[in-house]
């Protein structure tokens, strides 16, 4: 087991590189010259010039990509473009409205998912199962951004359940950072539970047919123990994959779902640095983003060998 | 808010008012102690600015001070608050609470006092003395004076500081400390606009101690009735009420907290939910019965902002010849645009100064130049015109874009093809006036402390968004002369023979005034818009019970 985490985290540090070059090439390419914004429309030349050589927007291409990927690996991703604060501040100022965000969703997801999926495998062609499918296939179905609306219109304003808007940090009040994030983050799981619930039936059905767990049948093993400890156990190689990629989708998600609920994370963030051309902060963001999902899956390529000793052995 | 009227708005029109409601904001009413200042300034404006307000407030300010006061904007501003070197036309309203100025606009357009209490130009208007107000603080405890405002007078002046304020105050050639409540400034060119131009960032007044430093952006240090404590970019800025104010008036609120909500479901949702006190209300988005179906009150201001199409006329010839600039004034149905895109909350102009604004020629009505496409045409064949043919770049913003796309319309049915060129909002300045590469430009132009500020932006043959350098008969003399006035009574007939020979050239072809409307809870009282620029200054808003 241990061999094994060691290769997986040696292949991650390529991926890294490779995320670090292609966040850093991209958004060179991108149009727009942050120069000529913070120098005004009433600059000269040798003005915008100067706030050029000023960001170091003069140097050639590879010389700013080895600046900053040094300064990034000790931590150090810059500041923004218009207010000079450092990045790493903001993101960290941030990061915990979208983890918990998506820590609640991802829980939410696999909490609907996992139990619906498991009936519906178990008990295929029945009703419920049949019940479970069309759940499931509307909750894939539904765009973020309208059960988004929808909840916060209408669990959140017209009946007055929930809050519609905002954040509260957990330190402020524990319960009102759950209140405020249970609307989001249904929102934000419609989607995955039901892709998670679909991956858990397919995997459950496909194992409830193997030999081990007719035998296990046979040997007069309960219902429980033949779902949990033979059937489940094994159908979960392609959930904890589908686990491991909601994460991405979900981070991805979170910049609509934090517009429309109002939450300050790294999603609405990033829109504003978008339209800023706000560089050193989307650089720093995907930089850290794309090393959370890498390490995820790199978590995820592991996990596979707790659950399939074959997986350990070669 | 109608529930299924919201839900067919997609997010990504929402999002769009990164733009338009930056163009929102409120006022103050209390023009400080205005009433017991002298100023050698002329009130002789009849017009009142005020005149589109909708309903008066329904709350009685509280004796005391309570309560904390949370705002929401959507303007794109919430990044940095250097007032003098941001160029960012739409972050003001972040400042106010923290920065207070020289002078201020009052309800009915006039300039009054603030941090100075009088002024007065001498006789060959060669120089302009400022009186300042005693015993005012900045809040790190340092004092406000002659020798704190020449600092900031320099500063502002400085183009390698203030990339945001240094042309306004070109004609400020030198700063003199006369005595210690005295400052002089002496003028290489006429100076009229000055004191309403220090009624805009030009004139707020940074703490020397804190001026140079790395946190000035960031942190404010002013005189303002709220002390800055914790900034959280593109989220939040918080403030406590600045117990050493020098306006024993205000501030009516212990707290204050300037919330940044781009998104305007969010912003109304968050109003509603009574998550925040108020904030601006897209009118693109929704209808004001949006917003009162939930029980909230609306403030309204037209401001002097205006939704213009700019041209390059070095790049298309034909644009250069102001009678088919005219035909394309006449094809467009400013009324049909207004009602269309913002629920009727436009309103259309052919003059480019607003309603209530001294400058403001009144003979030039909405239908100066008619909307009549058939004469339209006749004007283009019997100019020779055909084909013409031009690119006009755009905020990639659905509502900019839909816009465009409405003035396309408009122009394909004289004749003439305007492709829209949906571009990313950091591109727009460096493509039309930086590089001068696009043929023409629609975008919402901000509103301005002052007409020659306006004028200078962008119809004199330098101004930035003039990139073709076209020349209006008389208007740079006109400029002037306007400028020489000293007072609004000798400065308005100027403009208004301005405003005549914009609106028969069409230089620009201005479309409509946007209104600037606030959304607010009912027990937010003293909610008004600035009566020239239209944004808030949440700081005069106080909460009752």
């Amino acid at each position: 087991m241990l061999r094994l985490v060691a290769r997986r985290l040696l292949r991650v540090i390529p991926l890294l590189l490779l995320v670090t070059l292609i966040a850093f090439g991209l958004l060179n390419l991108v149009p727009g010259d942050p120069a000529v914004q913070i120098a005004g429309e009433f600059a000269t030349a040798e003005q915008i010039e100067a706030v050029r050589t000023d960001l170091g927007l003069d140097q050639p291409w590879l010389a700013r990509y080895g600046s900053w990927l040094g300064s990034a690996v000790q931590g150090d991703l810059g500041e923004s473009l218009f207010s000079g604060v450092p990045v790493r501040t903001q993101i960290w100022d941030r990061l915990p409205a979208t983890v918990s965000l998506i820590g609640w969703a991802l829980m939410l997801s696999a909490l609907i998912g996992i139990p619906a999926g498991t009936v519906a495998g178990w008990r295929e062609g029945s009703a419920i199962d049949r019940f479970l499918t069309v759940g499931t296939t509307i909750g894939v179905a539904i765009p973020v951004f309208v059960s988004a609306l929808v909840l916060a219109l209408l669990v959140g304003l017209k009946l007055g359940w929930l809050p519609a808007t905002g954040y509260v940090g957990i330190t402020e009040s524990p319960w009102e950072w759950a209140r405020r994030l249970i609307l989001p983050s249904i929102a934000l799981a419609f989607t995955g539970a039901a892709e998670i619930a679909r991956q858990t039936r397919a995997g459950v059905i496909e194992v409830k047919k193997q030999d081990f767990v007719r035998a296990a049948r046979a040997n007069g093993l309960t219902t429980w123990q033949v779902l949990g400890k033979h059937t489940l156990k094994n159908a979960m190689i392609p959930v904890v994959t589908v686990v491991g990629l909601q994460i991405g989708r979900l981070f991805g998600l979170s910049v609509l779902v934090e517009q429309i609920f109002n939450i300050p994370g790294l999603g609405s963030r990033l829109i504003t640095a978008v339209f800023e051309n706000d560089i050193p902060f989307i650089q720093g963001t995907v930089l850290m983003l794309g090393t959370v999902i890498i390490l995820v899956n790199a978590a995820i390529d592991i996990s596979y060998g707790y659950f399939n000793p074959r997986v350990r052995e070669s | 808010m109608k529930f299924d009227r919201m839900m067919t708005r997609p997010l990504a029109v929402a999002l769009c008012l990164l733009l338009i409601a930056a163009a929102c904001g409120d006022s103050d009413d209390d023009a400080g102690d205005a009433t017991e200042a002298t100023t050698e300034a002329d009130a002789a404006s009849e017009t009142t600015a005020g005149d589109d307000a909708a309903d008066e407030p329904t709350t009685t300010a509280p004796e005391g001070r309570s309560g904390t006061l949370r705002w929401a904007l959507g303007s794109n501003g919430a990044n940095f608050f250097d007032p003098h070197a941001t160029t960012n036309p739409f972050g003001r309203s972040w400042m106010y609470p923290f920065y207070d100025r020289l002078t201020q606009i009052d309800d009915s357009g006039e300039v009054q006092p603030m941090l100075a209490t009088a002024w007065e130009f001498d006789a060959d208007g060669s120089s302009l003395t400022f009186t300042l107000r005693e015993g005012v603080l900045f809040h790190d405890g340092t004092s406000f004076d002659a020798e704190a405002a020449k600092l900031n007078l320099d500063r502002a002046r400085n183009p390698d500081v203030a990339a945001g304020t240094f042309v306004d105050l070109l004609a400020v050639e030198s700063v003199d400390v006369v005595d210690p409540m005295t400052v002089r400034l002496n003028l290489s060119a006429p100076g009229g606009a000055l004191p309403a131009i220090l009624s805009d960032q030009a004139g707020m007044m940074i703490s020397p101690a804190a001026m140079d430093s790395d946190d000035i952006g960031t942190m404010p240090v002013g005189t303002g009735p709220f002390v800055a404590t914790e900034f959280r970019v593109d989220e939040v800025m918080l403030g406590e009420a600045f117990d050493d104010y020098w306006d024993s008036e205000f501030p009516k609120v212990d707290n204050i907290e300037l919330r940044f909500i781009l998104d305007p479901v969010a912003r109304l949702n968050a109003t509603a939910s009574g998550e925040v006190d108020g904030g601006v209300l897209d009118v693109v988005t929704f209808t004001r019965s949006d917003a009162e179906d939930e029980g909230l009150e609306l403030t309204e201001r037209f401001s002097t902002a205006l939704y213009q199409l700019f041209f390059n006329t070095e790049r298309v010839p034909e644009l250069a010849n102001p009678a088919v600039r005219r035909a394309m004034a006449m094809a467009i149905d400013q009324e049909a645009f207004g009602a269309a895109l913002f629920n009727g909350e436009c309103k259309a102009t052919d003059q480019v100064f607003g309603e209530g604004w001294y400058p403001r020629n009144p003979d030039i009505g909405a239908d100066y130049h008619p909307f009549d496409p058939e004469a339209a045409r006749a004007i283009l064949e019997a100019e020779g015109v055909t084909d013409l043919e031009f690119t006009a770049i755009t905020a990639n913003i659905p509502s900019f874009v839909a816009m465009a796309e409405a003035i396309q319309a408009f122009l394909a049915d004289i004749g003439i093809t305007m492709d829209v060129a949906p571009t990313p909002i950091p591109e727009l300045i460096a493509g039309f006036v930086v590089n001068k590469t696009a043929d023409a430009y629609w975008s919402l132009n901000p509103g301005a402390a002052d007409p020659a500020k306006f004028v200078a932006t962008i119809w004199l043959p330098q101004s930035p968004f003039n990139p073709g350098g076209y020349e209006v008969p008389g208007l740079v003399e006109l400029h002037q002369q306007a400028q020489e006035g000293t007072t609004e009574s000798e400065r308005a007939p100027v403009y208004q023979e301005m405003a005549q020979v914009l609106a028969d050239e069409q230089l620009t072809i201005a479309v409509c005034t946007p209104a600037s409307l606030m959304a607010h809870r009912p027990e937010a009282g003293g909610v008004a818009l600035l009566s020239t620029l239209g944004d808030v200054d949440a700081s005069r808003i106080f909460l009752d019970g």
